[in-house]
């Protein structure tokens, strides 16, 4: 295995510009810890550089942000970069981490059964709540950072060598802290509680729970 | 389920409830919205409400 | 005639669960919005016109916020309770 992570964010929308600033953490975490990153960012997000990149390069783990389907995710503009059936041999032998839309009720069966590792992401929508006054600062957004932050999780621990299961139970470990933190008397936002509620059951680990970076 | 077993029941999640959680609406009453709260202080007291209140949420599969 | 009743009994039911909702969103504060994957990012008072239509985004939230009301009674805010999901 490369250790080489693989990055998809573009930022064309309210979410995938909060999912971009997002993803930039962990970017920067992987640099300082000496990993390899490939950033196809923005325009950079579609599926001739996605899947050219990943063919040359081999990156080992995969971290894809971005609008999905059951069966797919998208990069700019929603164009495709992965959908079951099509081209999901672009991911064998690799690990993934999807944060889109459903793409673990489909596409993450079907990749593992063609090949990858291991397919952490979510088989519902994701959702998160966001301040309308945040948007030009995503990473000071208190109350999207409740939702981010356990995803980011997940990927923190992957880049701190952790195998995807103990990276899965880390994320859902964040998730149940926060909604812990919205249950008290003293909490304003208990509103929020169903909606990471709804991420935590929905989020998945599928394949090979012993993959490593 | 018999509207005892429904208080019980009621009174068992209740007592687990967060506190934070408790002034959370659960139900719509003759057309207004009921919190947890609410709906102890009729189900405790073995109100004409209360019956509603239970046969709702049961429906609901929040009981 | 009975497959009316029943008709009308699951419609009444949906009913009471949209109004239910609609009430649970007011609370919503208003300068949040919601990102609901691809379908987009929605105010409070957008949320609730969705659930009004009966429209894919308003049945999803609908769906979202009676699951929680459902797993109130498991406990899933307690460590030993806890509620997760994996193939």
């Amino acid at each position: 295995m490369s250790g080489t992570l693989l990055v998809t964010r573009p930022k064309y929308d309210d979410t995938t510009h909060y999912l971009f600033y997002w993803a930039q953490e962990i970017i920067n975490l992987a640099r300082e810890k000496g990993i390899k990153v490939l950033d196809l960012d923005i325009e950079r997000a579609n599926k001739n550089e996605f899947e050219s990149m990943v063919a040359k390069m081999r990156p080992s783990f995969i971290f894809l942000n971005g609008h999905g389907d059951a069966d797919r995710i998208t990069g700019v503009d929603d164009e495709t970069l992965i959908q079951a059936g099509k081209n999901e041999e672009v991911i064998k032998n690799k690990s993934v981490y999807a944060l889109s839309c459903s793409s673990a009720k489909e596409l993450g069966p079907a990749s593992i059964d063609a090949g990858a590792n291991a397919y952490l992401g979510y088989n519902d929508v994701f959702i998160f709540s966001y301040e309308s006054d945040k948007l030009s600062k995503p990473l000071n957004d208190k109350t999207a950072e409740l939702f981010l932050g356990p995803s980011n999780q997940l990927m923190v621990s992957i880049l701190k060598g952790h195998t995807a299961k103990e990276s899965y139970d880390r994320s859902q470990k964040c998730f149940l802290q926060n909604i812990q933190k919205l249950v008290t008397s003293e909490s304003s936002d208990a509103s929020l509680i169903p909606y990471l509620l709804w991420d935590k059951m929905h989020q998945v680990c599928l394949g090979n729970k012993n993959a490593v970076l | 389920m018999s509207m005892e077993t429904a208080k019980e029941k009621f009174l068992k999640v209740y007592a687990n409830l967060p506190l934070g959680i408790r002034e959370e609406i659960i139900l719509i009453l003759e057309g207004k919205p009921i919190t947890w709260n609410v709906a102890y202080l009729e189900v405790n007291n073995n109100t004409k409400n209360s019956q509603e209140i239970l046969r709702k949420l049961e429906e609901l599969k929040i009981l | 005639m009975n497959q009316d009743k029943e008709k009308d009994k699951i419609e009444n039911r949906e009913k009471e669960k949209r109004e239910l909702v609609i009430a649970r969103l007011k609370i919503l504060p208003s300068d949040k919005k919601l990102s609901v994957g691809s379908s987009g990012d929605f105010t409070r008072d957008e949320l609730i016109e969705h659930v009004e239509k009966k429209d894919e985004i308003g049945k999803k939230i609908v769906e979202v916020q009676m699951e929680y009301l459902r797993l109130l009674k498991e406990g899933f805010f307690y460590e030993r309770n806890a509620i997760g999901h994996e193939a």
